[in-house]
């Protein structure tokens, strides 16, 4: 639990993180943890049907829950004077969600889910890149080897059995991190929350997360995938492997991320979108995750007139070039990731999920001052030997998307 | 340890929202510039308000205020496209510039001590921005590849055909804002000019929010944007009138697509509408809250899709009314069914005293967490600006929401949303939806192709 008082706005957030994701799945039950998240807003033993949504809304407040590889994290920001309401919703579904529990509910809610995938995945073009890219750069049995949205036989396999079981297995007290912020007293906040949570049973120890959880340090060569999709434009994604969140030199391949796309003047926007121009679009980002190892991804969509065999030779040179990258631009890149940083705090709602965050992942919410430090911390020197050891030939994944076939 | 109460705990007091104040100073060249001292985080939002957008683009040329927002930082007299970038990355600022219907707009965020240089480079944009080629050509191209795959983009198609359907092709609102293949073609770097000209002029608002000293930051704007000066004359925007159409339902083919983007429309409103309260409240109950009807009906119960919706956009002349949600393609006609017969409802049902108080409460009680973050501040100061409605208008905001009941809400929605006068777009697989989409006996089914008019839509002149 973290209580982060501060008196900006009269509003507050409530954010709780649970320690399961798509990586606690078994297997012919991806996308459940997904699904499972859906039904925690279906109502609990005090809470009627759609019950949660309303009573936020009539608080002016917003709400949301969003499931990830490593977690599943509720929030809700509400006017100050509602805390006890949000407060009071999450501990009664940690506690007394499976009263609530139908088979209604859930048939409902699997049709929600499959129409999210479909909106996300299936009716988008490139919409099913995540999981080809999960399942390239992930073994088989390596539990990110999957996507969090799952498999439509999957979802259509879970039962209420499963909700069940997966609700006592995971959502309990000693696998979760409540943190509070805004505008509110630690005081009156404790002793309301010891009532609302303390009558909670603890869980059984949480199973370890299943499979092999272990990676090399790189792929060891390079994995290649295409794919025929109704598209004018080629479209590639490249994941490099990289050391998991939390590892030192993960926050060199996060200050990588910035230089190579983030602004107009970051090495691969300046030199292939404009300079040369062979691409329409570039970005790149550091995927945050703890288990074996994390990703490097990038995605370009390659110009009209330009052959993509161009384009991939274009993109691998620059990226060759932050072997010896400059100072001005690892410098220009700290700067914005320093902007960021303070731009995202604004928000009661963001620092709530990152006290969360920094709590669950490393046991230590002050990090939420210290991490912009520690990306501050990577010189030149680090980016150049990231860029040697693992940005090569024999750590790559690439995902083109090209013009033909057509659904 | 005690027991968790099992009734819904009260609220406590409620907190007195203070509005933040915005100090106000008018310069020579009649720049407006109103500043919001807030000193938490060491940052500045900015926002540049030009009162002439989009909307004053001629509907051949759709889409050339956009991409004059976007060639901004092309290139200046002194200044090369990658010298401008690489000044504004090395402040760690984030500088963009875009066009609204309404206005043209440069922002930026960036560390409260950078300011100043900041401002120079703004002020170089606006008064020295010289569009030069080949960065010019290369952002054409980049805009018109774009709109290439915006044609694979089931939801954009659904916006530009409803789009379309509601304002017609006349109507610069009928159009893309972003540009259409053919008016793209039309634009070069003459028209860019004089829309730079015409449009990027002093008589603007400047909003600053964030951890600064007012008289310091109007010193510093006066001594950059304040020696802004541009001759000739300010554009017009010249608007046609537009008639309600009976409806019809356009479909436009996407053979295999496993979910149909479906949406419904109509004339709306006016940002300055005096029914402008009533139908923000209409419009949370039918389609803008997650237990809207809207959504209620068609995801919770009918599980078709995975979030339904409804919007007003109301500028300064009357913008698009459109519901919709994507859908699973079987049961395309009938959420289309489903969805007007939850507007009609709202015309012939006074709303629920649970479901006004719900609504009001999301308004009055939420609006608070837009006064959040700089920025959010920033717009919502610019806005007020805009469309003149007074510095006082978010403080009397829960007052006139409050006065809304649900006689003023079917009011509204009788006039404004007549199923019998709304247009409705169907992108999906026309195969499997055609025949059904017939049957609901709503209007004739109009095969539509996206980037050209419907067959009878005479009006599309070919050079």
């Amino acid at each position: 639990m973290v209580l982060s008082p501060d008196r900006g706005l009269p509003v507050v957030a409530v954010n709780l993180w649970y320690s399961v994701g798509s990586r606690n799945e078994r297997p012919g039950r991806t996308g459940f943890a997904h699904l499972f998240e859906h039904m925690m807003f279906q109502g609990s033993e005090n809470v009627p049907d759609n019950g949660h949504f309303a009573l936020i809304e009539k608080a002016g407040g917003s709400l949301n829950g969003s499931t990830w590889l490593d977690r599943t994290n509720y929030f809700e920001t509400l006017p100050a004077h509602y805390l006890d309401l949000g407060l009071w919703l999450e501990a009664d579904r940690m506690g007394g969600l499976l009263p609530a529990m139908t088979q209604e509910k859930l048939d409902n809610q699997r049709d929600v889910v499959k129409n999210e995938r479909r909106w996300r995945v299936d009716n988008q073009p490139y919409g099913d890149w995540d999981e080809r890219i999960q399942a390239m750069m992930y073994p088989p049995d390596h539990p990110y080897h999957h996507s969090v949205i799952g498999s439509m036989a999957d979802i259509d396999a879970a039962s209420l059995e499963d909700v069940s079981a997966f609700f006592r297995t995971y959502y309990a007290p000693n696998n979760a991190v409540l943190s509070v912020c805004g505008d509110f007293e630690p005081a009156a906040a404790l002793p309301t929350i010891e009532a609302y949570f303390g009558a909670i049973p603890g869980g059984p120890p949480v199973p370890p997360i299943p499979g092999r959880t272990e990676l090399p340090p790189t792929l060891g060569r390079e994995i290649r995938e295409t794919v025929e999709q109704d598209v004018s434009l080629p479209r590639l994604y490249l994941a490099y492997r990289m050391p998991r969140y939390g590892d030192d030199r993960f926050y060199a391949a996060a200050v990588t991320s910035f230089i190579l796309t983030w602004g107009k003047a970051s090495l691969l926007y300046r030199s292939l979108v404009r300079g040369s121009p062979v691409l329409q679009d570039v970005t790149a980002f550091a995927y945050p995750v703890v288990v074996g190892a994390s990703m490097l991804v990038l995605w370009a969509t390659v110009r009209p007139g330009v052959s993509k065999e161009h384009a991939e030779s274009a993109l691998f040179d620059r990226i060759a070039q932050l072997r010896d990258i400059d100072d001005a631009d690892v410098v220009r890149a700290k700067n914005l990731i320093e902007s960021r940083n303070l731009a995202e705090l604004q928000r009661v709602d963001e620092r709530a999920d990152q006290l969360s965050m920094y709590t669950t992942l490393f046991d230590d919410p002050a990090r939420i001052n210290s991490e912009v430090g520690r990306l501050r911390a990577v010189t030149t020197a680090d980016v150049r030997s990231l860029a040697a050891e693992l940005l090569g030939e024999d750590n790559r994944g690439l995902l083109w998307y090209v013009p033909g076939g057509g659904e | 340890m005690k027991n968790a109460p099992v009734a819904i705990p009260e609220p406590g007091p409620p907190p007195r929202l203070r509005v933040p104040v915005a100090g106000r100073t008018r310069l020579d060249n009649g720049l407006l510039v109103r500043t919001v001292q807030r000193n938490r985080l060491p940052i500045v939002d900015a926002l540049l308000i030009m009162p002439t957008g989009a909307s004053a683009d001629s509907p051949r040329q759709a889409g050339l205020a956009s991409i004059t927002a976007e060639l901004l930082d092309a290139g200046t007299t002194g200044r090369s496209q990658t010298d401008i970038a690489r000044a504004i990355d090395a402040l760690g600022a984030r500088l963009g510039s875009h066009a609204h219907w309404d206005f043209c707009a440069i922002s930026f965020q960036v560390l409260a001590d950078r300011l100043p240089q900041t401002l120079a480079i703004v002020a170089e944009l606006l008064a020295d921005a010289t569009f030069p080629s080949p960065e010019l050509e290369r952002g054409l191209a980049e805009r018109l590849a774009a709109i290439e795959q915006d044609l694979e983009d089931p939801g954009a198609l659904a916006g530009s055909a409803i789009a379309r359907a509601i304002h017609g092709a006349d109507h610069i609102y009928g159009t893309p804002r972003y540009g259409a293949r053919d008016t793209v073609e039309r634009i070069d770097r003459d028209a860019i000019v004089r829309c730079h000209r015409a449009r990027y002029r002093p008589a603007a608002t400047f909003v600053v929010v964030g951890d600064v000293i007012e008289d310091a930051v109007v010193r510093v704007v006066d001594g950059t944007l304040g020696q802004w000066a541009v001759p000739g004359e300010p554009a017009v925007e010249v608007l046609p009138a537009v008639a309600r159409q009976p409806t019809s339902v356009r479909l436009v083919d996407r053979p295999g697509a496993p979910q149909s983007e479906v949406r419904v429309g109509t004339v709306g409103a006016a940002r300055t509408s005096s029914d402008y309260f009533p139908l923000v409240v209409l419009n949370t109950i039918l389609g803008g809250s997650f237990t809207s009807r809207l959504n209620t009906r068609l995801r919770e119960r009918g599980g078709y899709t995975y979030g339904a919706f409804s919007a007003f956009s109301f500028r300064r002349h009357a913008g698009p009314f459109v519901a919709g949600a994507a859908v699973s393609a079987d049961v395309t006609a009938r959420a289309l069914a489903e969805t007007l017969e939850e507007i009609e409802r709202m015309r012939v049902e006074r709303v629920t005293v649970e479901e006004l108080e719900r609504a009001k409460r999301y308004l009055t009680i939420g609006m608070l967490r837009g006064f959040e973050a700089n920025g959010s501040v920033a717009g919502r100061i610019a806005d007020c600006e805009l469309h003149g409605l007074g510095d006082d208008w978010w403080d009397r905001y829960a007052d006139r929401i409050g006065e809304v009941d649900a006689d003023a809400v079917r009011d509204a929605a009788e006039r404004y949303l007549d199923p019998a006068m709304v247009s409705a777009v169907v992108v999906g697989d026309a195969r499997r939806t055609r025949d059904s989409l017939e049957s609901l006996g709503i209007g004739p089914v109009v095969d539509t192709v996206v980037g050209r008019p419907p067959r009878g839509e005479r009006h599309e002149e070919t050079d």
